[in-house]
Protein backbone atom coordinates (compact mmCIF):
# COMPACT_ATOMS: atom_id res chain seq x y z
CA UNK A 1 0.00 0.00 0.00
CA UNK A 2 1.16 3.50 -0.80
CA UNK A 3 3.05 5.24 1.98
CA UNK A 4 3.54 2.16 4.15
CA UNK A 5 7.24 1.97 3.43
CA UNK A 6 7.60 5.72 3.97
CA UNK A 7 5.98 5.44 7.40
CA UNK A 8 7.95 2.28 8.23
CA UNK A 9 11.18 4.07 7.44
CA UNK A 10 10.27 7.07 9.59
CA UNK A 11 9.21 4.79 12.41
CA UNK A 12 12.59 3.10 12.48
CA UNK A 13 14.80 6.08 11.67
CA UNK A 14 13.30 9.12 13.36
CA UNK A 15 15.67 8.72 16.29
CA UNK A 16 18.47 9.71 13.93
CA UNK A 17 16.98 13.19 14.09
CA UNK A 18 17.71 13.23 17.80
CA UNK A 19 21.20 11.81 17.49
CA UNK A 20 22.39 13.96 14.62
CA UNK A 21 20.24 17.07 15.06
CA UNK A 22 20.45 16.97 18.84
CA UNK A 23 24.20 16.52 18.68
CA UNK A 24 24.55 19.47 16.36
CA UNK A 25 22.29 21.61 18.53
CA UNK A 26 24.41 20.90 21.61
CA UNK A 27 27.56 21.69 19.67
CA UNK A 28 26.09 24.99 18.50
CA UNK A 29 25.08 25.93 22.02
CA UNK A 30 28.58 25.15 23.21
CA UNK A 31 30.08 27.39 20.49
CA UNK A 32 27.72 30.20 21.40
CA UNK A 33 28.46 29.91 25.09
CA UNK A 34 32.10 30.76 24.34
CA UNK A 35 31.10 34.08 22.87
CA UNK A 36 30.74 36.10 26.04
CA UNK A 37 32.09 39.27 24.43
CA UNK A 38 31.76 40.96 21.00
CA UNK A 39 35.53 40.95 20.87
CA UNK A 40 35.62 37.18 20.56
CA UNK A 41 34.49 36.97 16.93
CA UNK A 42 36.70 39.93 16.01
CA UNK A 43 39.75 38.30 17.54
CA UNK A 44 38.97 35.09 15.68
CA UNK A 45 38.61 36.98 12.41
CA UNK A 46 41.95 38.75 12.91
CA UNK A 47 43.64 35.50 13.72
CA UNK A 48 42.14 33.74 10.72
CA UNK A 49 43.22 36.53 8.37
CA UNK A 50 46.80 35.35 8.92
CA UNK A 51 45.91 31.97 7.46
CA UNK A 52 46.30 31.16 3.76
CA UNK A 53 42.96 31.39 1.92
CA UNK A 54 43.05 27.72 0.96
CA UNK A 55 43.04 26.75 4.59
CA UNK A 56 40.14 29.00 5.40
CA UNK A 57 38.34 27.48 2.49
CA UNK A 58 38.91 24.05 3.85
CA UNK A 59 36.77 25.19 6.74
CA UNK A 60 34.17 26.61 4.42
CA UNK A 61 35.18 30.21 4.94
CA UNK A 62 35.76 32.38 1.92
CA UNK A 63 36.43 35.60 3.74
CA UNK A 64 37.73 35.90 7.30
CA UNK A 65 35.88 39.20 7.75
CA UNK A 66 32.62 37.29 7.45
CA UNK A 67 33.06 35.93 10.93
CA UNK A 68 33.89 39.22 12.62
CA UNK A 69 30.23 39.74 13.52
CA UNK A 70 28.41 37.57 16.07
CA UNK A 71 26.02 36.23 13.38
CA UNK A 72 28.94 35.44 11.14
CA UNK A 73 30.86 33.77 13.91
CA UNK A 74 27.96 31.57 14.97
CA UNK A 75 27.01 30.66 11.47
CA UNK A 76 30.59 29.88 10.57
CA UNK A 77 31.20 27.63 13.52
CA UNK A 78 27.78 26.06 13.64
CA UNK A 79 27.06 25.69 9.98
CA UNK A 80 30.46 24.24 9.19
CA UNK A 81 29.74 21.45 11.62
CA UNK A 82 26.24 21.18 10.21
CA UNK A 83 27.53 20.90 6.66
CA UNK A 84 30.01 18.20 7.51
CA UNK A 85 27.56 16.28 9.67
CA UNK A 86 24.84 16.40 7.04
CA UNK A 87 27.25 15.40 4.27
CA UNK A 88 28.16 12.30 6.30
CA UNK A 89 24.53 11.67 7.12
CA UNK A 90 23.67 11.99 3.43
CA UNK A 91 25.93 9.06 2.62
CA UNK A 92 24.72 7.00 5.59
CA UNK A 93 21.09 7.64 4.68
CA UNK A 94 21.71 7.10 0.97
CA UNK A 95 23.08 3.66 1.69
CA UNK A 96 20.01 2.86 3.79
CA UNK A 97 17.68 3.32 0.85
CA UNK A 98 18.68 0.15 -1.01
CA UNK A 99 22.32 -0.79 -0.40
CA UNK A 100 22.04 -1.96 3.22
CA UNK A 101 19.06 -4.22 2.62
CA UNK A 102 20.52 -5.55 -0.60
CA UNK A 103 23.83 -6.27 1.08
CA UNK A 104 22.07 -8.07 3.93
CA UNK A 105 19.88 -10.12 1.59
CA UNK A 106 16.70 -8.47 2.86
CA UNK A 107 15.85 -7.19 -0.63
CA UNK A 108 14.93 -10.77 -1.52
CA UNK A 109 12.09 -10.63 0.98
CA UNK A 110 11.08 -7.06 0.23
CA UNK A 111 10.97 -7.35 -3.55
CA UNK A 112 9.00 -10.57 -3.41
CA UNK A 113 6.17 -8.44 -2.00
CA UNK A 114 3.65 -6.62 -4.17
CA UNK A 115 5.63 -3.39 -4.28
CA UNK A 116 7.49 -2.08 -7.32
CA UNK A 117 11.17 -1.39 -6.87
CA UNK A 118 10.86 2.30 -7.67
CA UNK A 119 8.45 2.81 -4.83
CA UNK A 120 10.87 1.46 -2.29
CA UNK A 121 13.37 4.07 -3.46
CA UNK A 122 10.88 6.92 -3.60
CA UNK A 123 9.22 6.25 -0.23
CA UNK A 124 12.46 5.72 1.65
CA UNK A 125 14.06 8.72 -0.03
CA UNK A 126 11.15 10.88 1.03
CA UNK A 127 11.43 9.64 4.60
CA UNK A 128 15.14 10.38 4.82
CA UNK A 129 14.74 13.75 3.12
CA UNK A 130 12.29 14.67 5.85
CA UNK A 131 14.74 13.46 8.49
CA UNK A 132 17.50 15.60 6.98
CA UNK A 133 15.30 18.68 7.00
CA UNK A 134 14.50 17.95 10.63
CA UNK A 135 18.20 17.62 11.51
CA UNK A 136 18.94 21.00 9.93
CA UNK A 137 16.01 22.54 11.77
CA UNK A 138 17.10 21.01 15.06
CA UNK A 139 20.45 22.66 14.57
CA UNK A 140 18.63 25.96 14.24
CA UNK A 141 16.76 25.18 17.47
CA UNK A 142 20.20 24.81 19.06
CA UNK A 143 21.11 28.29 17.78
CA UNK A 144 17.89 29.67 19.13
CA UNK A 145 18.56 28.33 22.62
CA UNK A 146 22.19 29.39 22.27
CA UNK A 147 21.08 33.03 22.17
CA UNK A 148 20.08 32.69 25.81
CA UNK A 149 23.65 31.75 26.67
CA UNK A 150 25.25 34.92 25.36
CA UNK A 151 25.28 38.36 27.02
CA UNK A 152 22.42 40.73 26.19
CA UNK A 153 24.66 43.31 24.56
CA UNK A 154 25.58 40.89 21.79
CA UNK A 155 22.83 40.94 19.21
CA UNK A 156 22.29 38.00 16.97
CA UNK A 157 20.09 38.05 13.91
CA UNK A 158 18.24 34.74 14.19
CA UNK A 159 16.62 35.12 10.78
CA UNK A 160 20.05 35.00 9.16
CA UNK A 161 20.95 31.90 11.13
CA UNK A 162 17.67 30.35 10.08
CA UNK A 163 18.47 30.96 6.43
CA UNK A 164 21.91 29.49 7.01
CA UNK A 165 20.34 26.35 8.47
CA UNK A 166 17.90 26.10 5.58
CA UNK A 167 20.77 26.37 3.19
CA UNK A 168 22.27 23.16 4.56
CA UNK A 169 19.41 21.18 3.09
CA UNK A 170 19.75 21.36 -0.73
CA UNK A 171 23.45 20.45 -0.83
CA UNK A 172 23.06 17.52 1.54
CA UNK A 173 20.03 16.28 -0.38
CA UNK A 174 22.14 16.28 -3.52
CA UNK A 175 24.85 14.19 -1.86
CA UNK A 176 22.10 11.93 -0.50
CA UNK A 177 20.66 11.50 -4.00
CA UNK A 178 24.11 10.84 -5.43
CA UNK A 179 24.62 8.04 -2.90
CA UNK A 180 21.25 6.53 -3.81
CA UNK A 181 22.32 6.71 -7.43
CA UNK A 182 25.58 4.86 -6.78
CA UNK A 183 23.73 2.17 -4.85
CA UNK A 184 21.25 1.82 -7.69
CA UNK A 185 23.89 1.09 -10.28
CA UNK A 186 26.34 -0.94 -8.18
CA UNK A 187 24.96 -4.06 -6.55
CA UNK A 188 27.93 -4.27 -4.21
CA UNK A 189 27.60 -2.01 -1.20
CA UNK A 190 31.31 -1.47 -0.81
CA UNK A 191 31.55 0.01 -4.30
CA UNK A 192 28.54 2.25 -3.73
CA UNK A 193 29.98 3.40 -0.39
CA UNK A 194 33.39 4.03 -1.92
CA UNK A 195 31.92 6.03 -4.80
CA UNK A 196 29.79 8.19 -2.52
CA UNK A 197 32.69 8.83 -0.14
CA UNK A 198 34.94 9.69 -3.05
CA UNK A 199 32.35 12.15 -4.31
CA UNK A 200 31.97 13.89 -0.96
CA UNK A 201 35.71 14.10 -0.28
CA UNK A 202 36.59 14.77 -3.92
CA UNK A 203 34.24 17.68 -4.33
CA UNK A 204 35.29 19.03 -0.95
CA UNK A 205 38.91 19.12 -2.10
CA UNK A 206 37.94 20.37 -5.53
CA UNK A 207 36.11 23.25 -3.91
CA UNK A 208 39.14 24.24 -1.86
CA UNK A 209 41.46 24.07 -4.85
CA UNK A 210 39.11 26.04 -7.07
CA UNK A 211 39.15 28.93 -4.61
CA UNK A 212 42.90 29.40 -4.76
CA UNK A 213 43.36 29.25 -8.52
CA UNK A 214 42.59 32.00 -11.02
CA UNK A 215 39.10 32.29 -12.45
CA UNK A 216 40.12 31.38 -16.01
CA UNK A 217 41.91 28.18 -15.02
CA UNK A 218 40.67 24.66 -15.51
CA UNK A 219 40.71 24.07 -11.76
CA UNK A 220 38.23 26.89 -11.26
CA UNK A 221 36.04 25.41 -13.96
CA UNK A 222 36.15 22.02 -12.25
CA UNK A 223 35.26 23.63 -8.97
CA UNK A 224 31.90 24.53 -10.39
CA UNK A 225 31.09 20.83 -10.33
CA UNK A 226 31.70 20.58 -6.63
CA UNK A 227 28.52 20.30 -4.64
CA UNK A 228 30.27 22.01 -1.76
CA UNK A 229 30.65 25.22 -3.72
CA UNK A 230 26.91 25.58 -3.61
CA UNK A 231 26.56 24.98 0.10
CA UNK A 232 27.82 28.56 0.45
CA UNK A 233 27.06 28.87 4.14
CA UNK A 234 28.91 32.13 4.73
CA UNK A 235 27.52 34.00 1.82
CA UNK A 236 24.02 33.17 3.04
CA UNK A 237 24.62 35.14 6.21
CA UNK A 238 26.09 38.02 4.20
CA UNK A 239 23.87 37.95 1.13
CA UNK A 240 20.84 35.78 1.88
CA UNK A 241 19.78 32.62 0.08
CA UNK A 242 20.97 32.01 -3.46
CA UNK A 243 17.85 30.66 -5.09
CA UNK A 244 19.58 29.68 -8.32
CA UNK A 245 21.94 27.42 -6.43
CA UNK A 246 19.15 25.97 -4.32
CA UNK A 247 16.88 25.21 -7.24
CA UNK A 248 19.81 23.80 -9.19
CA UNK A 249 20.81 21.48 -6.37
CA UNK A 250 17.26 20.32 -5.74
CA UNK A 251 16.69 19.61 -9.43
CA UNK A 252 19.94 17.68 -9.55
CA UNK A 253 18.84 15.66 -6.52
CA UNK A 254 15.45 14.88 -8.02
CA UNK A 255 17.06 13.95 -11.32
CA UNK A 256 19.48 11.59 -9.61
CA UNK A 257 16.70 9.86 -7.70
CA UNK A 258 14.69 9.50 -10.91
CA UNK A 259 17.63 7.91 -12.70
CA UNK A 260 18.20 5.68 -9.67
CA UNK A 261 14.68 4.25 -9.86
CA UNK A 262 15.27 3.35 -13.50
CA UNK A 263 18.74 1.89 -12.92
CA UNK A 264 17.59 -0.14 -9.92
CA UNK A 265 14.60 -1.46 -11.84
CA UNK A 266 16.77 -2.80 -14.62
CA UNK A 267 19.42 -4.76 -12.81
CA UNK A 268 19.73 -8.06 -10.97
CA UNK A 269 19.41 -7.95 -7.20
CA UNK A 270 22.53 -9.31 -5.55
CA UNK B 1 -5.61 -23.88 -20.84
CA UNK B 2 -2.83 -22.05 -19.07
CA UNK B 3 -4.91 -21.41 -15.98
CA UNK B 4 -4.30 -24.98 -14.87
CA UNK B 5 -0.56 -24.33 -15.11
CA UNK B 6 0.49 -22.31 -12.13
CA UNK B 7 4.07 -21.92 -13.29
CA UNK B 8 5.16 -22.23 -16.89
CA UNK B 9 8.71 -21.65 -17.98
CA UNK B 10 9.79 -21.56 -21.60
CA UNK B 11 13.49 -22.12 -22.29
CA UNK B 12 14.37 -20.03 -19.25
CA UNK B 13 18.13 -19.41 -19.10
CA UNK B 14 20.50 -17.48 -16.92
CA UNK B 15 24.10 -16.60 -17.57
CA UNK B 16 26.04 -14.85 -14.83
CA UNK B 17 28.68 -12.49 -16.09
CA UNK B 18 31.55 -11.38 -13.94
CA UNK B 19 34.17 -9.52 -15.88
CA UNK B 20 34.90 -11.57 -18.99
CA UNK B 21 33.78 -14.82 -17.39
CA UNK B 22 30.34 -16.11 -18.24
CA UNK B 23 28.72 -18.99 -16.40
CA UNK B 24 25.61 -20.71 -17.64
CA UNK B 25 23.72 -21.43 -14.43
CA UNK B 26 20.32 -22.29 -15.87
CA UNK B 27 20.08 -23.89 -19.27
CA UNK B 28 16.80 -23.67 -21.19
CA UNK B 29 14.47 -24.68 -18.39
CA UNK B 30 11.07 -25.68 -19.70
CA UNK B 31 8.77 -26.78 -16.92
CA UNK B 32 5.08 -26.74 -16.05
CA UNK B 33 3.78 -26.77 -12.52
CA UNK B 34 0.15 -27.82 -12.24
CA UNK B 35 -2.47 -26.30 -10.02
CA UNK B 36 -2.90 -28.12 -6.73
CA UNK B 37 0.31 -30.09 -6.75
CA UNK B 38 3.35 -30.14 -4.52
CA UNK B 39 6.32 -30.04 -6.81
CA UNK B 40 9.79 -30.91 -5.59
CA UNK B 41 12.64 -29.19 -7.34
CA UNK B 42 15.53 -31.39 -6.50
CA UNK B 43 19.21 -30.94 -7.06
CA UNK B 44 22.57 -30.77 -5.33
CA UNK B 45 24.02 -27.51 -4.07
CA UNK B 46 24.93 -25.25 -6.94
CA UNK B 47 22.53 -26.93 -9.37
CA UNK B 48 20.66 -23.69 -10.01
CA UNK B 49 17.57 -24.09 -7.82
CA UNK B 50 17.86 -20.73 -6.10
CA UNK B 51 18.66 -19.09 -9.42
CA UNK B 52 15.46 -20.49 -10.90
CA UNK B 53 13.42 -19.25 -7.98
CA UNK B 54 15.01 -15.79 -8.08
CA UNK B 55 14.20 -15.60 -11.78
CA UNK B 56 10.58 -16.52 -11.13
CA UNK B 57 10.36 -13.77 -8.50
CA UNK B 58 11.84 -11.17 -10.85
CA UNK B 59 14.75 -10.57 -8.48
CA UNK B 60 17.11 -11.40 -11.32
CA UNK B 61 16.44 -11.27 -15.04
CA UNK B 62 16.66 -14.13 -17.50
CA UNK B 63 19.32 -14.16 -20.19
CA UNK B 64 16.86 -16.01 -22.37
CA UNK B 65 13.39 -17.49 -22.37
CA UNK B 66 10.29 -16.46 -20.47
CA UNK B 67 7.95 -17.62 -17.77
CA UNK B 68 4.47 -17.07 -16.45
CA UNK B 69 3.07 -17.49 -12.97
CA UNK B 70 -0.71 -17.81 -12.58
CA UNK B 71 -0.92 -16.91 -16.26
CA UNK B 72 0.93 -13.61 -15.80
CA UNK B 73 4.32 -12.66 -17.16
CA UNK B 74 6.97 -12.77 -14.44
CA UNK B 75 8.58 -9.56 -15.67
CA UNK B 76 5.68 -7.34 -16.68
CA UNK B 77 3.20 -8.41 -14.01
CA UNK B 78 5.53 -9.04 -11.10
CA UNK B 79 3.63 -6.86 -8.62
CA UNK B 80 0.33 -8.60 -9.36
CA UNK B 81 2.03 -12.01 -9.13
CA UNK B 82 3.69 -11.14 -5.83
CA UNK B 83 0.31 -10.31 -4.35
CA UNK B 84 -0.81 -13.88 -4.97
CA UNK B 85 2.26 -15.87 -3.99
CA UNK B 86 4.24 -16.53 -0.85
CA UNK B 87 8.00 -16.87 -0.91
CA UNK B 88 10.48 -18.32 1.52
CA UNK B 89 14.08 -17.56 0.59
CA UNK B 90 16.77 -20.15 1.13
CA UNK B 91 18.69 -17.84 3.40
CA UNK B 92 16.17 -15.66 5.12
CA UNK B 93 17.54 -12.25 6.08
CA UNK B 94 15.45 -9.66 7.92
CA UNK B 95 16.04 -6.47 9.84
CA UNK B 96 17.95 -7.68 12.88
CA UNK B 97 16.79 -5.01 15.31
CA UNK B 98 13.10 -5.42 14.70
CA UNK B 99 10.86 -7.87 16.46
CA UNK B 100 9.12 -10.62 14.55
CA UNK B 101 5.81 -8.88 15.25
CA UNK B 102 7.11 -5.65 13.70
CA UNK B 103 8.35 -7.48 10.62
CA UNK B 104 5.11 -9.42 10.24
CA UNK B 105 3.13 -6.23 10.63
CA UNK B 106 5.13 -4.33 8.04
CA UNK B 107 5.01 -7.11 5.47
CA UNK B 108 1.30 -7.58 6.05
CA UNK B 109 0.70 -3.89 5.53
CA UNK B 110 2.66 -3.80 2.29
CA UNK B 111 0.40 -6.59 1.06
CA UNK B 112 -2.72 -4.98 2.49
CA UNK B 113 -5.26 -6.52 4.84
CA UNK B 114 -3.21 -6.36 8.01
CA UNK B 115 -5.78 -7.66 10.50
CA UNK B 116 -6.57 -10.82 8.62
CA UNK B 117 -2.91 -11.59 8.08
CA UNK B 118 -2.00 -10.89 11.70
CA UNK B 119 -4.71 -13.32 12.75
CA UNK B 120 -3.43 -15.98 10.41
CA UNK B 121 0.16 -15.27 11.53
CA UNK B 122 -0.84 -15.85 15.14
CA UNK B 123 -2.46 -19.15 14.24
CA UNK B 124 0.61 -20.24 12.32
CA UNK B 125 2.90 -19.15 15.15
CA UNK B 126 0.90 -21.22 17.63
CA UNK B 127 1.12 -24.21 15.43
CA UNK B 128 4.86 -23.83 14.85
CA UNK B 129 5.42 -22.99 18.53
CA UNK B 130 6.96 -19.71 17.53
CA UNK B 131 7.33 -16.75 19.90
CA UNK B 132 6.75 -13.58 17.86
CA UNK B 133 7.91 -11.09 20.47
CA UNK B 134 11.67 -11.46 20.11
CA UNK B 135 14.01 -9.51 17.94
CA UNK B 136 15.11 -11.08 14.70
CA UNK B 137 18.73 -11.18 15.85
CA UNK B 138 17.77 -13.38 18.80
CA UNK B 139 16.20 -16.20 16.81
CA UNK B 140 17.98 -19.45 16.05
CA UNK B 141 18.13 -20.51 12.43
CA UNK B 142 15.25 -22.90 12.98
CA UNK B 143 13.10 -20.15 14.45
CA UNK B 144 14.01 -17.82 11.62
CA UNK B 145 12.79 -20.50 9.22
CA UNK B 146 9.50 -20.57 11.10
CA UNK B 147 9.22 -16.81 10.84
CA UNK B 148 9.92 -17.11 7.13
CA UNK B 149 7.16 -19.67 6.76
CA UNK B 150 4.72 -17.44 8.61
CA UNK B 151 5.60 -14.51 6.35
CA UNK B 152 5.18 -16.69 3.28
CA UNK B 153 1.88 -18.22 4.35
CA UNK B 154 -0.04 -15.65 6.39
CA UNK B 155 -1.90 -14.24 3.38
CA UNK B 156 -3.03 -17.68 2.18
CA UNK B 157 -1.39 -17.35 -1.24
CA UNK B 158 -2.40 -19.42 -4.23
CA UNK B 159 1.18 -20.48 -4.80
CA UNK B 160 4.00 -21.07 -2.33
CA UNK B 161 7.55 -20.88 -3.61
CA UNK B 162 9.83 -22.27 -0.94
CA UNK B 163 13.60 -22.50 -1.26
CA UNK B 164 14.84 -25.39 0.87
CA UNK B 165 12.07 -24.89 3.43
CA UNK B 166 12.99 -27.47 6.04
CA UNK B 167 16.67 -26.67 6.46
CA UNK B 168 17.22 -25.99 10.16
CA UNK B 169 13.85 -27.35 11.27
CA UNK B 170 13.90 -30.15 13.79
CA UNK B 171 12.15 -33.44 12.87
CA UNK B 172 8.99 -32.58 14.79
CA UNK B 173 8.70 -29.23 13.02
CA UNK B 174 9.41 -30.91 9.69
CA UNK B 175 6.45 -33.14 10.38
CA UNK B 176 4.26 -30.13 11.09
CA UNK B 177 5.59 -28.48 7.96
CA UNK B 178 4.66 -31.55 5.92
CA UNK B 179 1.16 -31.49 7.34
CA UNK B 180 0.83 -27.82 6.50
CA UNK B 181 1.89 -28.44 2.92
CA UNK B 182 -0.61 -31.25 2.54
CA UNK B 183 -3.35 -28.92 3.83
CA UNK B 184 -2.31 -26.27 1.35
CA UNK B 185 -2.65 -28.84 -1.41
CA UNK B 186 -6.00 -30.01 -0.08
CA UNK B 187 -7.24 -26.44 -0.49
CA UNK B 188 -6.30 -26.57 -4.16
CA UNK B 189 -3.29 -24.37 -3.70
CA UNK B 190 0.10 -25.12 -5.20
CA UNK B 191 3.55 -25.60 -3.70
CA UNK B 192 6.86 -25.34 -5.51
CA UNK B 193 9.67 -26.29 -3.19
CA UNK B 194 13.33 -26.83 -3.77
CA UNK B 195 15.33 -29.33 -1.84
CA UNK B 196 18.47 -31.35 -1.85
CA UNK B 197 16.93 -33.87 0.52
CA UNK B 198 15.36 -36.72 -1.39
CA UNK B 199 13.52 -38.29 1.48
CA UNK B 200 11.65 -35.09 2.09
CA UNK B 201 10.64 -34.73 -1.53
CA UNK B 202 9.63 -38.36 -1.54
CA UNK B 203 7.51 -37.84 1.55
CA UNK B 204 5.38 -34.92 0.43
CA UNK B 205 5.77 -34.19 -3.27
CA UNK B 206 3.48 -35.29 -6.06
CA UNK B 207 6.03 -34.70 -8.75
CA UNK B 208 9.70 -34.14 -8.75
CA UNK B 209 12.09 -32.51 -11.17
CA UNK B 210 15.79 -33.20 -10.99
CA UNK B 211 18.16 -30.40 -11.79
CA UNK B 212 21.85 -30.92 -12.23
CA UNK B 213 24.36 -28.32 -13.42
CA UNK B 214 21.57 -26.02 -14.50
CA UNK B 215 19.86 -28.60 -16.67
CA UNK B 216 16.58 -30.32 -15.92
CA UNK B 217 17.38 -34.01 -16.07
CA UNK B 218 14.00 -35.49 -15.39
CA UNK B 219 10.46 -34.77 -14.30
CA UNK B 220 8.40 -37.60 -12.95
CA UNK B 221 5.54 -38.54 -10.68
CA UNK B 222 6.83 -39.63 -7.32
CA UNK B 223 4.22 -42.40 -7.30
CA UNK B 224 5.43 -43.76 -10.63
CA UNK B 225 8.96 -43.84 -9.38
CA UNK B 226 8.33 -45.42 -6.02
CA UNK B 227 6.14 -47.96 -7.74
CA UNK B 228 9.29 -49.52 -9.11
CA UNK B 229 10.07 -52.20 -6.57
CA UNK B 230 13.64 -53.22 -6.25
CA UNK B 231 16.10 -53.42 -3.41
CA UNK B 232 19.68 -54.17 -2.79
CA UNK B 233 20.44 -57.34 -0.88
CA UNK B 234 23.72 -57.63 0.94
CA UNK B 235 24.70 -61.00 2.37
CA UNK B 236 27.75 -61.80 4.47
CA UNK B 237 28.91 -65.43 4.65
CA UNK B 238 31.23 -67.15 7.07
CA UNK B 239 33.22 -68.66 4.18
CA UNK B 240 34.24 -67.24 0.86
CA UNK B 241 31.45 -66.84 -1.67
CA UNK B 242 31.67 -69.73 -4.16
CA UNK B 243 32.23 -68.50 -7.70
CA UNK B 244 29.85 -71.19 -8.91
CA UNK B 245 26.88 -69.21 -7.53
CA UNK B 246 27.41 -66.26 -9.77
CA UNK B 247 26.15 -67.64 -13.09
CA UNK B 248 23.13 -69.08 -11.28
CA UNK B 249 22.31 -65.74 -9.66
CA UNK B 250 22.79 -63.93 -12.94
CA UNK B 251 20.20 -66.25 -14.39
CA UNK B 252 17.56 -65.07 -11.92
CA UNK B 253 15.09 -62.80 -13.62
CA UNK B 254 15.30 -59.31 -12.13
CA UNK B 255 18.73 -59.74 -10.58
CA UNK B 256 21.47 -57.34 -11.55
CA UNK B 257 24.57 -55.57 -10.35
CA UNK B 258 26.00 -58.65 -8.77
CA UNK B 259 29.13 -57.96 -6.79
CA UNK B 260 31.26 -60.17 -4.58
CA UNK B 261 33.97 -59.37 -2.11
CA UNK B 262 35.25 -62.69 -0.66
CA UNK B 263 32.65 -62.98 2.12
CA UNK B 264 29.99 -60.62 0.91
CA UNK B 265 27.62 -60.79 -1.96
CA UNK B 266 25.57 -57.86 -3.17
CA UNK B 267 22.68 -58.19 -5.58
CA UNK B 268 20.08 -55.75 -6.76
CA UNK B 269 16.89 -57.64 -6.89
CA UNK B 270 13.52 -57.08 -8.45
CA UNK B 271 10.88 -59.68 -7.80
CA UNK B 272 10.84 -62.41 -5.19
CA UNK B 273 13.60 -63.44 -2.80
CA UNK B 274 13.07 -67.17 -3.12
CA UNK B 275 15.21 -67.97 -6.21
CA UNK B 276 18.15 -66.20 -4.61
CA UNK B 277 17.72 -67.87 -1.22
CA UNK B 278 17.68 -71.34 -2.81
CA UNK B 279 21.04 -70.71 -4.49
CA UNK B 280 22.78 -69.42 -1.38
CA UNK B 281 21.18 -71.81 1.10
CA UNK B 282 24.18 -74.16 1.15
CA UNK B 283 26.40 -71.40 2.53
CA UNK B 284 26.47 -70.31 6.20
CA UNK B 285 24.82 -66.88 6.19
CA UNK B 286 26.09 -64.61 8.96
CA UNK B 287 24.29 -61.44 8.10
CA UNK B 288 21.62 -60.24 5.72
CA UNK B 289 20.77 -56.66 4.94
CA UNK B 290 18.07 -55.46 2.60
CA UNK B 291 18.33 -51.88 1.49
CA UNK B 292 15.30 -50.13 0.03
CA UNK B 293 16.28 -47.85 -2.84
CA UNK B 294 16.29 -44.12 -2.39
CA UNK B 295 14.56 -41.91 -4.90
CA UNK B 296 17.96 -41.12 -6.27
CA UNK B 297 18.72 -44.74 -6.99
CA UNK B 298 15.33 -45.19 -8.55
CA UNK B 299 15.98 -42.21 -10.76
CA UNK B 300 19.31 -43.55 -11.83
CA UNK B 301 17.81 -46.92 -12.51
CA UNK B 302 14.95 -45.34 -14.38
CA UNK B 303 16.88 -43.04 -16.60
CA UNK B 304 20.35 -44.46 -16.64
CA UNK B 305 23.15 -42.27 -15.58
CA UNK B 306 22.93 -38.64 -16.62
CA UNK B 307 20.36 -39.21 -19.34
CA UNK B 308 18.54 -36.04 -20.28
CA UNK B 309 14.92 -36.94 -20.25
CA UNK B 310 11.79 -35.06 -19.56
CA UNK B 311 9.00 -37.53 -19.49
CA UNK B 312 5.68 -36.91 -17.85
CA UNK B 313 4.04 -40.23 -18.64
CA UNK B 314 5.98 -42.64 -20.80
CA UNK B 315 7.16 -45.76 -19.04
CA UNK B 316 10.78 -46.45 -19.68
CA UNK B 317 11.97 -50.04 -19.81
CA UNK B 318 13.92 -50.87 -16.71
CA UNK B 319 17.08 -51.98 -18.38
CA UNK B 320 20.10 -52.72 -16.26
CA UNK B 321 19.99 -51.16 -12.82
CA UNK B 322 22.91 -49.02 -11.91
CA UNK B 323 24.25 -49.11 -8.46
CA UNK B 324 23.95 -45.64 -7.09
CA UNK B 325 27.58 -44.81 -7.07
CA UNK B 326 26.81 -41.33 -8.34
CA UNK B 327 25.40 -39.19 -5.64
CA UNK B 328 22.75 -36.73 -6.59
CA UNK B 329 22.80 -35.41 -3.12
CA UNK B 330 25.83 -33.86 -1.57
N1 LIG C 1 25.29 -13.72 -8.50
C1 LIG C 1 25.98 -14.76 -8.98
N2 LIG C 1 27.04 -14.58 -9.79
C2 LIG C 1 27.72 -15.63 -10.28
N3 LIG C 1 27.42 -16.90 -10.04
C3 LIG C 1 26.38 -17.17 -9.25
C4 LIG C 1 25.59 -16.12 -8.68
N4 LIG C 1 24.61 -16.67 -7.94
C5 LIG C 1 24.78 -18.01 -8.04
N5 LIG C 1 25.84 -18.30 -8.82
C6 LIG C 1 26.29 -19.66 -9.19
O1 LIG C 1 25.24 -20.30 -9.84
C7 LIG C 1 25.21 -21.68 -9.52
C8 LIG C 1 23.84 -22.06 -9.04
O2 LIG C 1 23.60 -21.47 -7.81
P1 LIG C 1 22.22 -21.62 -7.05
O3 LIG C 1 21.12 -21.28 -7.97
O4 LIG C 1 22.33 -20.85 -5.79
O5 LIG C 1 22.21 -23.19 -6.74
P2 LIG C 1 21.33 -24.02 -5.70
O6 LIG C 1 20.29 -23.14 -5.13
O7 LIG C 1 20.77 -25.15 -6.51
O8 LIG C 1 22.27 -24.54 -4.66
C9 LIG C 1 26.29 -21.89 -8.49
O9 LIG C 1 27.41 -22.46 -9.13
C10 LIG C 1 26.60 -20.51 -7.99
O10 LIG C 1 27.93 -20.42 -7.62
MG1 LIG D 1 20.00 -22.66 -3.14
Amino acid sequence: MVGITFIEQLKHSWRQILYWGGGLALLVMFVMSIMQDVAVPQQYAEMLEQFPPAMLNAYGLSDAAAIATPDGFVSFAALTYGTIALAIFAVVAGLSVTANDEDAGIMNVLLALPIPRWRIIVERTAAYALIMVAIAMLEFVGMFFGTFLIPDDITIDLSKLFLGSLNLIPGSLTLFAATIFFASIFSRKIIATGSATALVLGSYILNILAEVVTEDSFGYFLGRFSVWKYFGTQSVVLNGLNYTNIIGLLLLAIGLVAISTIAFERRDIA
Amino acid sequence: MSNQQVIQTQALSKVYKSGKKETLVLDNLTLDIHKGEIFGYLGPNGAGKTTTIRLLLDLIRPTGGSATILGKDIRADSVEIHRRIGFLPGELALWKNRTATQVINYIASVRGGVQQQMKEATTLADRLKFDMTKKVRDYSSGNKRKLGLILAMMHNPELLILDEPTGGLDPLMQQIFHEMMLEVRAQGRTVFLSSHVLSEVQAICDRVGILRDGALKAVEDVATLTHVKFRTVEMTFRDAVPQAWLPQIEAIEGASDIETDTHTLTVTLMGDFDPLMRIVSEGYLKNLRVHEPTLEEIFLAYYGNGAVVQSQSSQKPLSGFHRASHKIVK
